[in-house]
């Protein structure tokens, strides 16, 4: 910085710094709704859940709350960027077409907290039913229970 | 930062590149603090019947969740469990800090498909507490499966301790 003759500037120059926040704004904007994949659901929060594998081509399935716990309101299938939305009653029929596609793909189940045990049981059952042999339950570790 | 340019008739041609680096230096950061975010949980069996007919050499273990021992009722909504929580292995009632220490013993020496326990849980239980109680059973064991069993009865405490009870899947 070289001073003029005599003037002294007191001002802080604040732009890069209005930059910089501006900047971070637009990429949190651009980023938070690509963190949870699949259809959001509020995940059930555990301490240390075991990394999972994600495959490309794993078929997610989100079960939705809507105020009943005892029933999913729906249920998004993703697989890819495939997405299509089911009742509780057509998941098994849906997923046994999957199956016939390719048995050999993954499956993770996200499930809503507020839903009862016996919602996602009857969802793993139908996996089941579907062909498929295990599935992955998807929680949230801890840590980031304040994101996405 | 702002170069004062006609101090004493002196021009700067650099580049100014330090707005550059600040804004790299933060896309940076960010990407270090979202990559770790990464989908995590448990994975559960659902074998078929013909794969649990194999016979086993050890006793099957079924951890059994009910509402009389453990009040999971209500969504917990990221609270901790309940105080005085306690489930049944194998009908045997076990609090939440002994049955890691309890699941590991039992596992430790098991491998392949023996080292599953099954998860019999009721169905009116909250899905929160049921993998939060799951996650506490994993912790001293963390290459144990977890297989589901429909029997509701099994949840309550139905078989004698230390059956050898198939799950009904």
């Amino acid at each position: 910085m070289e001073l003029p003759k005599g003037k002294v500037n007191s001002n802080i120059n604040v732009t890069p710094l209005v930059d910089v926040m501006l900047v971070l704004l637009i990429i949190f904007m651009v980023v938070t709704p690509m963190l949870q994949k699949g259809a959001a659901v509020q995940l059930p929060v555990t301490d240390e859940p075991v990394k999972q594998e994600e495959s490309k081509d794993q078929i997610l399935l989100a079960v939705q709350y809507a105020g009943d716990p005892n029933a999913a309101s729906a249920i998004d299938i993703a697989q890819g960027s495939n997405k299509e939305k089911v009742t509780a009653e057509a998941l098994g029929g849906r997923l046994a077409e999957y199956f016939q596609r390719d048995p050999g793909t993954s499956i993770v189940i996200k499930g809503d907290r507020r839903l009862n045990y016996g919602v996602l049981k009857k969802t793993m059952l139908d996996v089941k039913k579907a062909g498929f042999q295990s599935v992955g339950l998807i929680t949230q570790p801890k840590a980031q229970e304040q994101g996405s | 930062m702002a170069m004062g340019v006609g101090g004493g008739g002196s021009y700067n041609a650099d580049i100014n590149v330090t707005p550059l680096v600040d804004v790299l230096l933060v896309l940076l950061i960010i990407f270090m603090v979202i990559t770790p975010i990464t989908q995590s949980g448990y994975d559960v069996q659902i074998p078929k019947e013909s794969v649990v007919s194999v016979p086993t050499d050890d006793k099957q273990v079924i951890l059994a969740i009910n509402a009389q021992n453990c009040n999971l009722t209500q969504p917990l909504m990221g609270q901790p469990l309940p105080a005085g929580c306690t489930v049944l292995l194998n009908n045997i009632p076990m609090s939440m800090t002994d049955l890691p220490t309890k699941v590991n013993e039992i596992f430790k020496n098991r491998s392949g498909l023996n080292k599953v326990m099954f998860l019999a849980a009721e169905e009116r239980l909250n899905y929160e507490g049921v993998m939060k109680i799951v996650d506490i059973a994993k912790k001293g064991t963390p290459d144990l499966g977890i297989g589901i069993v429909t029997d509701e009865a099994l949840a309550r405490g139905g078989g004698p301790a230390g059956a050898e009870a198939a799950p009904g899947i």
